[in-house]
């Protein structure tokens, strides 16, 4: 069994953890949460229904709306509707959690104190950062946040998703759809070449004729002969993958002429979805608690190796082999959460358990997944056991596949936000 | 436990049971330690990932099994009687204690 840094105590064990903090001047133990996506909203669900009102919950997140990135692809294939993936913050209000929608802007580690852009300031025992991801300035040479309505990531979702739907609608019979890939380590693997099996799989009813162009940095990519297999037999002749090899990672765009050069050779493109180099959301740089891009953290718990009055969450941990996806936020931010009450509340603490499963679609109804279990040893996050579908499977196979994700959504939506007030 | 074929497992003792030799006993001869179902709402924080309370599709609703059918269930994974992969897999990762833990829980109907 892997050990938890603070010492596993089984309930079987029958002794509990004394309340390792207790700020003086305070009824209930703080915990504060930023950022309300599938880490966050997770861990501040969990920590107000199990802490059963012994632990004061604040979540701080800027938008009133969580749209899933998650699914996104899915819109973006006409599958599905921009309200199925957005989700409110009613039901974790209702929950117990006090939710502030307001961005926080600095961290002050000494006094326990995180300001808020509003100007308001809210003290912790214990702060939790979910905050997804940021981009590397100045990775994609040409590209700039300026240039993202011409040139859309849309890697938050959004507004920024919808633009590129609109764009891909607008596209000119014969037009090129080119995409510019990130390089390793980014938010969900597979999540590039999701969206162009589902922007395929628009153009191969309305623009058959259409192209999709892809320069990647990577040698390979995830599932990628799961994709290849899918996307000769969906889409033969529409999609061009220009890898590592052959230049893809020495790029350039121009927002203005809308053309990607690759190796140096430009092309005029009539969409550009630009998916630049990630680092940790701002504000885990901000606290100081990143090392390179990325904020490191103990597998035990989640807590942060710089600061143990601090958990990272998700996509912006540094934590070892589990991919960055919402299912790994998710499973993350129960360790988490159960840790935290324990150390706040003296609670029963378990031993950590982490799990990962992504779903891919190539086509409607042809669903792919990866997954695998993971352990906690005292330098990372270490992979056990794993799965992946297998080329050459029945569609029948591929629609349950495809059955299960929609059922994961569900059920994972539901477990980050509660069930939705009507 | 490699020494005993029969797994008695409860209490303080449970902590003694676990790894590859408790796993084949499992497959051989089920029987479990008693279920600590505080251990066991813990764990089915990793089943709500996918289990949700809407109507059984793909993935089958799990809240309200009794004890011995989700006990059995898990079991069949692990001892590969079932075949799921990312189920087989979860049912690896999870011992003699755990299983117990989880069925005890769910049989509570605290997820109904
Ligand atoms: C196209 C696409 C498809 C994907 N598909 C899948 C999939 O099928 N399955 C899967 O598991 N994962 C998928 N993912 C990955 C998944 O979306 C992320 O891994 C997951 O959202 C990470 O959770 P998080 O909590 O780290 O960040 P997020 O979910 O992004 O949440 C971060 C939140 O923090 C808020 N925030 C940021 N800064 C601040 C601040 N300073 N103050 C307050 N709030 C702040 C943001 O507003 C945001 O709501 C996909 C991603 C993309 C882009």
């Amino acid at each position: 069994m892997a050990l938890n840094r603070r010492g596993f105590l089984g309930a079987g064990a029958g002794v509990l953890a004394a309340p390792a903090v207790l700020a003086e001047g305070h009824a209930r133990p703080r915990v504060l949460v930023i950022g309300g996506g599938a880490g966050g909203a997770t861990a501040a669900r969990y920590l107000a229904r199990d802490g059963a009102g012994a632990v004061a919950v604040t979540l701080v997140e800027p938008s009133r709306v969580y749209v899933s990135c998650f699914f996104s692809n899915l819109y973006l294939g006409g599958l599905k509707r921009i309200e199925e993936i957005g989700h409110s913050y009613g039901g974790l209000a209702r929950g117990g959690v006090n939710v502030v929608h307001d961005w926080a802007v600095a961290v002050d580690r000494a006094a326990r104190v995180v300001t808020l852009a509003g100007g308001g300031e809210l003290g912790y025992d214990r702060l939790i950062l979910s905050p997804g991801i940021d981009f590397v300035e100045g990775a994609v040479p040409g590209w700039s946040l300026a240039a993202q309505n011409a040139m859309p990531h849309a890697y938050k979702a959004g507004s920024q998703t919808e633009l590129l739907r609109a764009q891909v609608a607008a596209m000119p019979q014969g037009g090129i759809f080119a995409m510019v890939a990130p390089p390793n380590p980014y938010r969900c693997p597979p999540g590039p070449y999701e969206r162009v099996s589902m922007v395929a799989h628009v153009l191969k009813e309305t623009n058959p004729t259409a192209k999709i162009l892809i320069a990647d940095p990577k040698p390979k990519f995830s599932k990628m002969s799961l994709f290849e297999e899918g996307w000769a037999e969906h889409y033969p002749g529409m999609i061009d993958w220009v890898g590592e090899d052959f230049g893809g990672g020495v790029v350039r765009v121009d927002p203005d002429a809308m053309t990607l050069s690759i190796d140096g050779e430009a092309t005029r493109v009539d969409v550009c979805n630009v998916i630049p180099a990630m680092k940790a959301g701002r504000i885990a740089q901000i606290a100081g608690v990143t090392e390179g891009n990325w904020a490191p953290v103990h597998a035990a718990d989640m807590s942060s190796r710089v600061d143990p009055d601090i958990h990272v969450l998700g996509d912006a941990a540094a934590q070892g082999d589990m991919p960055k996806s919402g299912f790994a936020a998710n499973s993350q931010a129960k360790v988490c959460a159960n840790a935290v009450l324990a150390a706040l509340t003296g609670s029963a603490q378990f031993p950590p358990r982490y799990a990962n499963t992504c779903w891919s679609l190539i086509a409607p109804q042809d669903g792919v997944k990866v997954g695998a279990t993971y352990e906690a040893t005292a330098e990372k996050i270490a992979r056990v056991d794993g799965f992946i579908s297998q080329p050459g499977e029945t569609a029948a196979l591929r629609r349950e596949t495809y059955g299960e994700s929609e059922d994961w959504y569900a059920a994972m939506t539901a477990d980050m936000f509660g069930a939705p007030v009507t | 436990m490699a020494e005993g074929k029969r797994l008695i497992c409860g209490g303080l003792v449970a902590v003694l049971c676990g790894g590859a030799a408790a796993a084949d006993a499992l497959c051989s001869d089920p029987v479990l330690p008693a279920g600590d179902a505080a251990y066991g709402a813990y764990l089915a924080g990793s089943c709500r990932s996918c289990h949700g309370a809407g109507d059984p599709g793909a993935i089958p609703a799990i809240a309200g099994m009794t004890r011995e059918d989700f006990a059995a269930a898990l079991i069949g994974y692990r001892c590969g009687r079932r075949t799921h992969a990312g189920m087989q897999g979860v049912a690896r990762s999870l011992g003699p204690r755990e299983i117990a833990a989880l069925a005890a829980y769910f049989a509570t109907g605290a997820e109904d």
